[in-house]
């Protein structure tokens, strides 16, 4: 098998710049936390020209670069700036993963490995392999060292060492420019190996003190010693340490990852107020989550918006999008007129998105049929829609199955993707009817030479007041105006959930007339002992 | 009695008439009529991109129809609704002071054929219902009836406004979106008067025109004025009842073209919006 790694070894300073990526070229770093204590644990070729190093305090760092600026690390930039790794190395590669934190990675280093057998079909080579790797990082923002050999350990070795490299030539200005990418034939890996370094083998604390002191410092003065003595004397775990130093460590295969879900997020410097600075956050996180979601070949279904808020409080707003889109503009749109529609009730101190993503699929459309809207623009009406007249005012109507007189639903509004709607194919009717057919069965097809009667809701029912004659309604009062009825039919009585106190409903409805020509639906809800009109045939 | 005028004085008036009439009148007109054939075309070569532009918008813009699947009244209407313009369905003009809960007169019956017989042709549709009236069941009915699948309703968009201002800018925006072809804007409110200005229906007119989507109006009482290009009057004349015991069978109505563009106006056929089924078959139900 072979590896390809990509090393970035100062991922909290990069995850920083992926963010900001304006601050680019200036002296900058971070730090472990606020305050005058906090450590600088990554610092900006600038700022390290300028004798900033990691480990210093922050005074420390402005007394010898006063220009220097500074940001608290943040785990949701790091965490987002992995997983943006891996989307880089899933681009090139369907198996790649990232490797977890202490495993041979240093702190602060994001290390990422790809299956890169049989990739020569597709790049020509491994060293084009590599460029490829090494400029798609780049273009996402994080830029790193790739390096190919035969395992995940002397790969990540391989790139450490062009890390160092670069990081020598920048600091000390000297000699041509450092090489960002590494071909490491498998004959050539121990003869790699031997010239290095122990400590880069990451050997543990027990076993480099003992090294140490026995004056093992290279790898070659490792490989040189007794195997099977130094195993007796420090443990059985020099041996997995000689294996690595060798290149045959044993090394499971790289894992598929089959996760669709895509996370960006950002801790704020200050709380957010007011919507237009949030909008200013939300236009990079889905930014950087377009770029990944386009080096994936995927398309954003759902988003998921998190705000931490300065009360301590969590908010969650779900987005749906009809269609897997990547377009960064749809996206930011639908972002914004959510939280237009419910904005949150307290400064903002964290965003944070998720994406669930599916591949992108080209829409198919129909020889027979309108085209209708573009999926991005009927997302972008319904979600101003909802925003305008509220999300449970707007979409397809949906029978409901019971029985209640004033039920209805409505669902979210969605194009169909392939109508069944074709003039001239009919469906078989289904079984269920819906109340009013089943107080009104069709007998025969219905004459052409006429509309259907249909009914007018009144939501709300309007009170009345019925004056009976005999029992029947004979006279009707209510807001809307008063008359005598000339005819009624019913009542048609209408029960259900009478297992349930709250839900229980029993309604007579009749069919009337008014003097003036106007057919009414008027009901008596026996459970309020209530006239009311719901409904107005017209 | 005044004093009539002289005869010198109307013949100079005529000459004077006369003479600006040359002046304005066109030049083949004007010209000798052995040169009438050469003005004539040199009007042409002015006028040429003028007669041309003016004869692909008059092909560009070609009215079509959105039928509404109920025959007469497609005849009646000159093939449907006209795409691209501003309609309306309104109730009886003359009733003054208008009564608040209004004559059944088939108006939503037939708004609901239309959008049916659209729904049936594979376009998407738009309610933009600011009396919050309508009524899934009862569309259902008019799909099924068409022996439609109830699928169809999927395509319909049902916009609940809540007041005039949500229903006007729901209307706008849902015309922007390419794809719409037919919105019904139902502002029939009991009770309610006028909704939009003039000047509202004037930009919606407009936008239709601008979008080609079918705009239709469904009001108590004309409310878009002279903005509409299709003004469909309907008035009620009975309703049928079956024999006792009564239940309701159907309503007779009368829709009367109030204002059409391209057919004379004023013309009148009978309608009968019925129920499906009759009175014999219905039956209570319990649950």
């Amino acid at each position: 098998m072979r590896v390809g790694c990509l090393l970035v070894p100062d991922l909290p300073l990069q995850a920083a710049l992926r963010a900001e990526p304006e601050l680019r070229g200036r002296p900058r770093g971070i730090t472990s936390g606020p305050g005058n204590r906090a450590e600088v644990v990554a610092v900006a070729e600038s700022a390290a020209k300028q004798a900033v190093r990691q480990g210093q305090t922050l005074p420390q760092a402005r007394a010898v670069c006063p220009e220097i600026e500074v940001r608290v690390a943040s785990p949701v930039l790091e965490r987002t700036a992995r997983e943006a790794l891996l989307d880089v190395a899933l681009s090139l590669a369907p198996r790649a993963e990232a490797a977890p934190r202490g495993s041979g990675i240093f702190a602060s280093e994001g290390v990422v490995f790809v299956d890169a057998s049989g990739t020569t079909a597709l790049h020509g080579d491994e060293s084009s392999f590599a460029s490829v790797f090494h400029a798609r990082a780049e273009r996402a923002g994080i830029p790193g060292f790739v390096a190919i050999a035969s395992t995940r350990g002397v790969s990540r070795l391989a790139a450490r060492h062009l890390s160092l490299a670069a990081m020598h030539r920048r600091l000390e200005a000297t000699g041509p420019e450092s090489p960002t990418t590494r071909i490491l034939p498998r004959e050539r890996e121990v003869a790699f190996l031997e010239p290095l370094p122990i400590d880069l083998l990451d050997p543990d604390d027990r076993t480099a003190e003992a090294l140490t002191r026995f004056g093992v410092r290279r790898v070659r003065e490792l490989l040189r010693l007794p195997r099977r003595d130094l195993a007796a004397r420090i443990g059985p775990q020099l041996l997995e340490l000689v294996a690595r130093a060798r290149g045959e460590e044993e090394e499971p295969p790289i894992p598929e990852p089959k996760t669709t879900t895509l996370e960006e997020g950002q801790d704020l410097e200050a709380a957010i107020v007011s919507l237009e600075p949030l909008t200013f956050v939300l236009r990079g996180l889905v930014s950087r989550l377009t770029e990944r979601l386009a080096l994936r070949g995927l398309g954003c279904t759902e988003l998921r918006l998190g705000l931490e808020l300065e009360n301590g409080a969590r908010q969650s707003r779900r987005v749906g999008v009809a269609t897997p889109s990547q377009d960064e503009q749809v996206l930011l749109r639908l972002l914004r007129l959510t939280v237009e529609r419910a904005p949150p009730m307290a400064p903002i101190e964290s965003v944070t998105l998720l994406c669930e993503a599916l591949p992108l699929r080209r829409e198919q459309l129909d020889l027979f049929l309108p085209r209708g809207p573009s999926p991005s623009d009927l997302d972008q009406t319904l979600a101003e829609l909802a925003s305008l007249c509220g999300e449970d005012r707007v979409g397809a109507p949906e029978i409901v199955d019971t029985h209640r007189p004033d039920a209805f639903g409505l669902k979210p509004f969605r194009k169909p993707k392939r109508p069944n709607a074709v003039q001239g194919s009919k469906r078989a009717r289904p079984a269920r009817q819906t109340r009013s057919e089943a107080a009104h069965p069709p007998r025969t097809a219905p004459p052409r030479r006429g509309p259907r009667l249909s009914m007018r809701a009144l939501r709300p029912a309007v009170r009345a007041q019925v004056h009976l004659v005999n029992g029947r309604p004979a006279h009707l009062r209510c807001r809307l105006g008063q008359g005598e009825i000339v005819k009624a039919a019913g009542p048609w009585r209408t029960t259900g959930h009478w297992w349930s106190e709250s839900a229980h409903f029993a309604v007579d409805h009749y069919d009337i007339e008014l003097g003036d020509g106007t057919v009414l639906r008027l009901a008596f809800d026996w459970k309020t002992k209530r006239w009311q009109i719901d409904g107005l045939y017209d | 009695m005044g004093p009539s005028p002289a005869p010198h004085d109307s013949r100079t008036r005529d000459r004077r008439d006369g003479d600006r009439a040359s002046e304005t009148a066109p030049r083949h007109l004007t010209a000798p009529p052995g040169r009438r054939s050469e003005a004539l075309e040199a009007l042409l070569v002015d006028l040429g991109s003028q007669i041309q532009k003016g004869s692909a918008r008059a092909v560009a813009e070609a009215p079509r129809w959105q039928a509404t699947g109920i025959g007469p009244l497609d005849r009646l209407l000159g093939g449907g609704f006209p795409i691209g313009r501003l309609s309306e369905i309104c109730g009886p003009a003359e009733e003054a002071p208008r009564p608040a809960l209004a004559p059944s007169a088939g108006r939503t019956a037939v708004a609901q054929a239309l959008v049916a017989e659209a729904l049936s042709k594979g376009v998407l549709v738009a309610w933009i219902d600011l009396a919050d009236a309508f009524d899934p069941d009862s569309a259902l009915e008019t799909i099924r009836a068409r022996g439609d699948a109830d699928t169809h309703l999927d395509r319909l968009l049902w916009v609940r406004a809540r007041d005039e201002d949500e229903a006007l800018r729901s209307c706008e925006r849902v015309m922007r979106t390419e794809g719409f072809e037919l919105v019904v804007f139902d502002l029939f409110r009991p009770g309610d008067g006028p909704v939009a200005k003039d000047v509202t229906w004037l930009r919606l007119a407009r936008l239709s025109a601008a979008t080609r989507t079918t705009l239709v109006a469904l009001s108590d009482g004309p409310s878009t004025g002279a903005r509409a290009e299709l003004v469909l009057e309907m008035r009620p004349r009975r309703v049928l009842w079956s024999e006792p015991p009564y239940l309701l069978e159907s309503i007779e109505t009368e829709a009367v073209l109030r204002r059409h563009r391209s057919r004379p106006t004023g013309e009148k056929i009978a309608l009968r919006a019925a129920l499906n089924g009759g009175a014999a078959s219905r039956t209570s139900e319990a649950c």
